[in-house]
């Protein structure tokens, strides 16, 4: 097909472009997505209402805080990252400190208790559950999320894909708190943060392969 | 290019808007733009200018149907930028190992890398000739390999016209024995 003729083609399907489709698209694939892992949460271990009573409500808060920051912070990213050409270090730099800050409150906990307690406080509750499951429910929003920014032109595969993944895996984390009581600060910085940033080393390997459009 | 952002910009906005010729009008300055842009940079690494035209065309694809991404208060040129530039590092990626339009250069370089293959066979040869009686290795090096008329080879080598002949003659036959042993000697091995 010569180019001229191939622009006439595309020259006869032009529609008017209104508000914003994408946002509002993504923030669908991402409801869906949190809507996923909650089911597959209430599927494999169930809600349970010891989780909201047994929860330390700080850490209950902080969890909280994190998931959702997380999140947002992400997506801001993930909607400028699927925009070629729109700088999206802002968003990038707020994620970094979330976890890194996060990473650190952890460990402060961690520092400021009787070494005798650290090991109570990191294996306490049944942790195996949360390097299990995080990533197990983070498989449906991972997928939404692919779908739609596929949808759009994300140009830097990996770091958008490693994003991705990382937002995937906070809202597992946040479908796994529903079930499980998050004991300690260290707790939620070791089980919760790593499955997470796996989550995210995840999505940056399989970015390239599964978001190319 | 300030001018051209302007312009550029204006008519993705018509588009944008529902104006169909705005747009037409748009793919086809970007087109040109384009093709330059690709046919510079697959130069660079020696690719031809059909794979240029390709991706002028996935490139205006890609401008087309991911038009309602770009963000209206965000410059148009550097948008264009980015996808193009992404859809040559695609585009690179899925076609590493195929060659689709080789130039001359590009052709004689291949040549001249498979080189080595010939150099082989040519130690082969000299291998077995080595196994010949020294008339036939002589007159075979002269007529086959050198490439010299029998009349040639019989002033190079001393050796009367008819002799060269001869000894070409036979000397072949040898070979071609000496090739047939040494072949099922691989098949045995």
């Amino acid at each position: 097909m010569k180019t001229d003729e191939l622009i006439e083609a595309l020259g006869s399907t032009v529609e008017r472009v209104e508000g914003r489709p994408f946002r509002n698209a993504f923030i669908i694939a991402l409801v869906v997505g949190a809507a996923l892992a909650v089911c597959a949460m209430q599927a494999v271990l169930g809600m349970s209402a010891s989780a909201l009573r047994e929860s330390h409500f700080g850490v209950m808060i902080l969890t909280v805080v994190f998931v959702v920051g997380v999140v947002a912070a992400g997506s801001s990213y993930l909607l400028k990252a699927a925009n070629p050409g729109m700088p999206a270090d802002a968003p990038m730099t707020l994620l970094v400190l979330l976890v890194v800050g996060f990473l650190c409150a952890g460990a402060a906990a961690l520092l400021a208790v009787h070494p005798a307690a650290r090991s109570a406080m990191i294996f306490g509750p049944p942790w195996t559950v949360c390097l299990a499951c995080i990533p197990l429910f983070a498989i449906g929003p991972f997928i939404a999320l692919v779908w739609i920014l596929r949808k759009g032109a994300p140009t830097s595969l990996r770091s958008t894909g490693a994003v991705a993944g990382l937002v995937a895996g906070a809202v597992g984390a946040g479908a796994c708190a529903l079930h499980q009581p998050v004991g300690s600060l260290p707790f939620l910085g070791v089980w919760y943060a790593g499955p997470i940033l796996l989550c995210a080393l995840l999505g940056a390997v399989l970015g390239p392969r599964v978001l190319r459009w | 290019m300030h001018a051209e952002e302007v312009e550029l910009r204006a008519l993705m906005l018509a588009g944008l808007d529902g104006d169909a010729s705005a747009h037409v009008a748009l793919l086809k300055r970007l087109s040109t733009r384009l093709r330059a842009y690709f046919k510079n940079q697959l130069r660079r690494i020696g690719r031809g200018p059909m794979e240029a035209e390709d991706l002028t065309q996935e490139t205006l694809i890609a401008i087309h149907t991911r038009r309602h991404m770009y963000d209206r208060t965000q410059l148009f040129t550097p948008w264009v930028q980015a996808i193009a530039r992404y859809r040559l590092t695609d585009y690179l990626r899925r076609t590493k190992t195929s060659v689709r339009d080789m130039s001359i250069e590009e052709v004689q370089d291949t040549l001249s890398e498979e080189e080595p293959v010939g150099t082989d066979t040519r130690l082969d040869l000299q291998a077995l000739l080595t196994r010949l009686p020294v008339k036939m290795r002589r007159a075979i090096e002269l007529v086959k390999l050198r490439g010299l008329t029998t009349n040639e080879a019989a002033a190079a080598s001393g050796m009367s016209p008819s002799a060269v002949k001869v000894s070409v003659h036979r000397g072949v036959k040898a070979l071609a024995v000496l090739v047939k042993r040494k072949g099922s000697a691989h098949e045995d091995r």
